[in-house]
């Protein structure tokens, strides 16, 4: 087993128990903690793609978590922008 | 041997990415809720992740992604503290009444209503007997209904018609 795969299952592990995190704050009542937790755990599920894709060679995974990931970005803003708005 | 070594520069990416990642969780599931403004806290410890993510895309040969996300994290993390300042910040939570008042974070919302400090007594509006009194200019803006609105109409065409 190389050193490489070790650290990628140490990093699936990390982004694991991140995002038990994220959902801790996904889960908050404030709507800008929803917010802020979603964005995370977006983040946290596109480098898991990555990680795995990388992994067991799937190349069609580092397609879905660019998607995710700029989609993301461009959710988080649009809907910072509504909530800014609709105060 | 350079294949070893470029091999040996990704792990070690990844598992300083992965430690990142870990104490930010602890500190995430660590952090006391009842913290003044602690949004902004959160938001801060998540730009650690970004980064921390952003060595992980390294790490894992995803070059120009991890370039694309380093350029976009700073305008989300913005946007965020943006839209909370704008929208939830605890000077709006004025009112006790549960049915006006929006969820707020913690109690320290309602705690804020009688925290007036030289500083907030710019942003907060007394709401008692039914006056809205700016504590800053000591102006007193009376509360009209439609029915003043009418009257006052009414006398107005009552002093034209004289």
């Amino acid at each position: 087993m190389s050193i490489l795969l070790i650290s990628e299952y140490i990093l699936i592990v990390a982004l694991v128990i991140f995002m038990f995190a994220a959902v801790r704050i996904l889960t908050h009542k404030t709507i800008a903690m929803g917010l802020i937790g979603c964005a995370t755990f977006s983040l946290a599920i596109s480098v898991l793609l990555l990680t795995v894709g990388g992994m067991y060679e799937i190349e069609f995974y580092k397609d879905i978590a660019l998607t995710l990931l700029l989609l993301g970005v461009v959710g988080t803003i649009a809907f910072a922008m509504a909530l800014r708005r609709g105060s | 041997m350079i294949n070893f070594i470029v091999e040996f520069i990704q792990s070690a990416c990844l598992i300083i990415a992965a430690i990142v990642i870990l104490i930010t969780a602890i500190g995430i599931l660590r952090l006391n809720d009842d913290m003044d403004k602690v949004i902004y806290v959160r938001i801060h410890m998540l730009g650690m992740v970004d980064v921390a993510c952003v060595l992980a895309m390294i790490g894992l040969g995803q070059f120009l992604l991890a370039g694309i996300y380093l350029v976009l994290a700073p305008f989300v993390a913005h946007a965020m503290a943006n839209a909370y300042y704008y929208s939830e910040d605890d000077c709006k939570y004025e009112t006790t009444d549960k049915l006006m008042s929006r969820i707020d974070d913690t109690t320290h919302n309602k705690l804020a209503i009688n925290k007036i400090t030289t500083i907030d007594v710019e942003f907060k509006y007394n709401f008692k007997n039914d006056e809205i009194e700016s504590s800053k200019n000591g102006v007193v803006i009376k509360e009209v209904s439609t029915d003043d609105i009418e009257n006052s109409n009414l006398n107005k065409r009552g002093e034209e018609d004289d």
